[in-house]
């Protein structure tokens, strides 16, 4: 199978967790990617996402998350031979992706203008944090406050009952984001292609969340209030969280009532409880929503969560077990879906990103590379002779490995 | 997208969001309803609100489907399965939720509709993935993506009663954007060398996606899943929630802690804290962090958001306020980018607003056309297919179209 992106060139001059996220998804789907970094490299190389060093042999699993199947040039752009190598490549690129905020495009000449100047077909794709537009622009983003914070996510998941605000995950607003620019940067790549003009791509982390806050505020758009979060007592028993004996939560989500009444309870061996409500509307009062709630609870809090499982599939009911990692890794639909990459590491996998093509599950044909782990290749690629490229590393414009 | 034809049997949120991206980037979307009951998400209710709001739109129907043409089409009884595959032989795209089982039933497979279309690209969402022996369950993202997948799991605080209910659609809304993605490779694919894509994403490998680094380290360092810190002892307290005296919170999010030290200092009216040995250094803010976010914590208390919001607006380092939706919606930043954009209602006589997809091209919000009733198009499509009144007519007393 050839993947979709096979053949497409892109250059991208991005650092920490959203935009190369979104070149690595793309790196994925078959583009070849060269991750284009300064001189002291990538900031993402020696952040300390949320005080976690997980590093293990040296190894960086966030650097290796957002950089797998990407090819490596250290590259002093400022410098004059620096920026005729930058040239060259945005020449060589059909895509240029980048999370440089204005003031630093401005002073790098990188701006939209500048680069499809000098590559009219390129698709020029920026990531950032408030949108190209208003005050904000000018302002540097992180996915826990422009997404999580700003963009209402932490305050809409967070129940009055919860002593703390719920706290965001590493890299939970970046990985999405990127995948949302990625997808752009394939649109663009057809309009390219159909048009043969340039296009300029733009997603923020702000955005992002209001995208997936989308029916939140529809709502408060619509109405001028915060969307009700329907009481748990009034929610359907069968799409309620219940605990079982060993203390995990179970989620039923049988959202379509009707259908799965007779199932969802026969699962739970309630079966009279099947014969006390027959029709739906004697359902729907709070206290037989409140009976059978209390029933499926002594049920479900009696059994081992092992159990419980067991006897939900066995049944066809919508349910699941809130997951740890450690289960997620282990999940069979995971394994046999292929969402987690094997790595050239054999202990570690890697997330792919979430689209496959033609029953194939997605795989990692290199490494994150080291910085500056293939200038030389690159530039040969670029044109540079032997000599032209030996120069260009003994002037300190390029670092190599 | 614009002259690309994207037929969609899809309900819900989850797939139909994807065709609302593609709409929103131009292509011309046909969404296939069931001639009586529609996509039952025209009756859902979602956080005890039905169909409220402006004119009587329902805003969860809305969202997924602006843009489109809807046609009334029973495609399980001969003549319908006809028009479908006839409507597919003039599409660029066949996206759908329906499970492989169903798809079969339906006789509805990559390879009935590569009969009709050899170039058609077929894009598929699951709960599970179209593999193992979970491939013909239903799943919904409430219970595949945020439960199962892991999500919740992670976002749940010990301290809390209970893990955090996702938001309606909260899954959906992202895995439909990565539909639309791989769609969009795809095309660009099939433009290059001619070879049509089967596309596929589930709810549980988006949420593997989205918890990666939870994932990814858990497999790098064995069993034990990441550390979890609380609000009380954030490793970094420069990146932390920090709540307000009107009992708002304020989230910090000083990566660089060393270089912005002095600032934050300076923020808080604390110069003494700068040089002050129990936190001048990022291991002496580590070993001390209890104590410092104790401290920071008097000093944000004091202040109410609106004077905090004043002041860290000369910060040097990245901040937000935790905001509510209203707060998202009235966002200098959301009006500026064209984050919400208006569409009228049928009659012409509202407007209310929908969320823009989170991509723009060359710096322009795209126009939102609303959501079609159901089976609003069904005229137009087929005359465009080349029926006449006659033949349309028959279809509908058979009640195979309305």
């Amino acid at each position: 199978m050839t993947l979709p992106l096979e053949g497409i060139k892109v250059l991208d001059f991005s650092e920490h967790g959203f935009v190369p996220s979104s070149a690595a998804a793309l790196g994925d789907m078959g583009a070849d990617v060269v991750k284009l970094e300064r001189l002291s490299g990538d900031a993402g190389r020696s952040i300390i996402a949320s005080g976690m060093v997980a590093t293990k042999d040296g190894y960086d699993y966030l650097f290796e998350l957002f950089n797998r199947n990407k090819r490596g040039l250290g590259l002093d752009v400022e410098a004059p031979a620096g920026r005729e190598v930058f040239e060259r490549a945005v020449k060589w690129a059909d895509v240029y992706i980048t999370n440089q905020l204005p003031r630093v495009r401005r002073k790098l000449r990188t701006e939209p203008a500048d680069l499809l100047a000098i590559n009219p077909k390129l698709v020029y794709a920026k990531g950032h944090g408030q949108g190209q537009r208003g005050p904000g622009a000018e302002m540097g983003g992180f996915d826990g406050v422009s997404y999580w914070a700003r963009g209402g996510v932490a305050h809409v998941l967070t129940e009055p009952t919860f002593p703390s605000l719920v706290q965001q995950r590493p890299g939970l607003g970046d990985i999405p984001s990127g995948m949302f620019l990625a997808g752009g940067i394939c649109a663009g790549l057809v309009h390219v292609m159909r048009t043969g003009k340039g296009v300029v791509v733009d997603t923020s982390l702000l955005g992002a969340a209001a995208w997936t806050l989308g029916p939140d505020l529809s709502y408060s758009s619509m109405t001028g209030e915060q969307l009700p979060t329907r009481p748990e007592a009034e929610r359907s028993p069968l799409t309620r969280p219940y605990k079982t004996a060993d203390g995990r939560w179970v989620s039923l989500m049988m959202i379509d009532e009707a259908r799965y009444w007779a199932q969802g309870l026969r699962a739970l061996g309630l079966d009279d409880l099947v014969d006390a409500y027959p029709d739906p509307a004697s359902r729907q009062t709070a206290s037989s929503k409140a009976a059978v709630h209390a029933r499926i609870n002594e049920v479900i809090g009696g059994l081992q969560t092992d159990e419980v499982v067991k006897r939900l599939t066995a049944h066809d009911c919508i349910y699941s077990v809130f997951a740890t990692p450690v289960e997620v890794l282990d999940d069979e639909a995971v394994r046999d879906n292929g969402y987690l990459m094997e790595h050239p590491r054999d202990d570690v996998r890697i997330a792919a990103a979430p689209v496959q093509f033609d029953d194939e599950a997605l795989t990692i044909r290199r490494p994150g590379p080291a910085l500056g782990e293939h200038s030389r290749e690159v530039l040969a690629e670029l044109g540079y002779s032997k000599d032209e490229i030996g120069t260009l590393v003994t002037d300190g414009v390029v670092t190599a490995v | 997208m614009q002259g690309v034809k994207v037929l969609e049997v899809a309900a819900w949120t989850f797939v139909p969001a994807a065709g609302a991206v593609l709409a929103d980037w131009g292509a011309d979307v046909i969404k296939v309803e069931h001639p009586e009951t529609g996509d039952p998400q025209r009756g859902l209710s979602v956080g005890a609100v039905g169909a409220r709001g402006v004119g009587g739109v329902s805003f969860i129907m809305e969202q997924p489907n602006r843009g489109k043409r809807s046609i009334g089409l029973d495609f399980t009884s001969d003549d319908g399965r006809a028009l479908l595959l006839k409507l597919a032989a003039e599409c660029d795209v066949f996206l759908t939720n329906l499970l492989p089982g169903s798809l079969e039933r339906a006789r509805l497979t990559v390879e009935d509709l590569r009969a009709v279309n050899p170039k058609i690209i077929y894009a598929r969402g699951t709960g599970y993935g179209v593999r193992g022996p979970e491939a013909n369950m239903g799943g919904f993202d409430g219970a595949s993506y945020f439960s199962r997948g892991g999500v919740a799991g992670m976002l749940h605080d010990p301290a809390a009663p209970w893990p955090p209910m996702q938001r309606p659609a909260f899954g959906d809304i992202v895995g439909g954007f990565a539909i639309a993605s791989g769609i969009a490779a795809a095309l660009y694919k099939r433009e290059k060398t001619g070879e049509p894509s089967v596309v596929d994403v589930s709810l549980l490998g988006l949420a593997a996606w989205q918890i990666s680094p939870d994932l990814v380290a858990t497999g790098l360092l064995g069993e034990a899943n990441l550390p979890r810190f609380t609000t009380d002892e954030m490793p970094n307290p420069l990146v932390n929630y920090y709540r307000t005296s009107d009992d708002r919170y304020v989230q910090l999010m000083f990566l660089q802690a060393d270089k912005l030290w002095p600032d934050a200092c300076r923020l808080m009216d604390k110069p003494e804290w700068k040089d002050d040995p129990r936190f001048a250094t990022g291991p002496a803010r580590f070993e001390n962090r209890v104590e410092l976010i104790s401290e920071m914590r008097k000093v944000f208390e004091q202040k109410t958001v609106a004077e905090w919001r004043a002041i860290l607006s000369t910060a040097q380092g990245v901040w937000a306020v935790v905001q509510t939706p209203q707060e998202v919606l009235d966002d200098v930043q959301t009006v500026a980018n064209g984050y919400m954009r208006p569409v009228r209602t049928l009659d012409g006589e509202h407007t209310y607003d929908l969320v823009m997809n989170p991509v723009q091209f060359d710096e322009t919000p795209p126009d939102l056309v609303r959501a079609p009733d159901a089976g609003q198009h069904t005229d137009e499509l087929l005359l465009e297919l080349g029926m006449d009144y006659d033949e349309i007519v028959e279809l509908k007393v058979a009640g195979v179209i309305n």
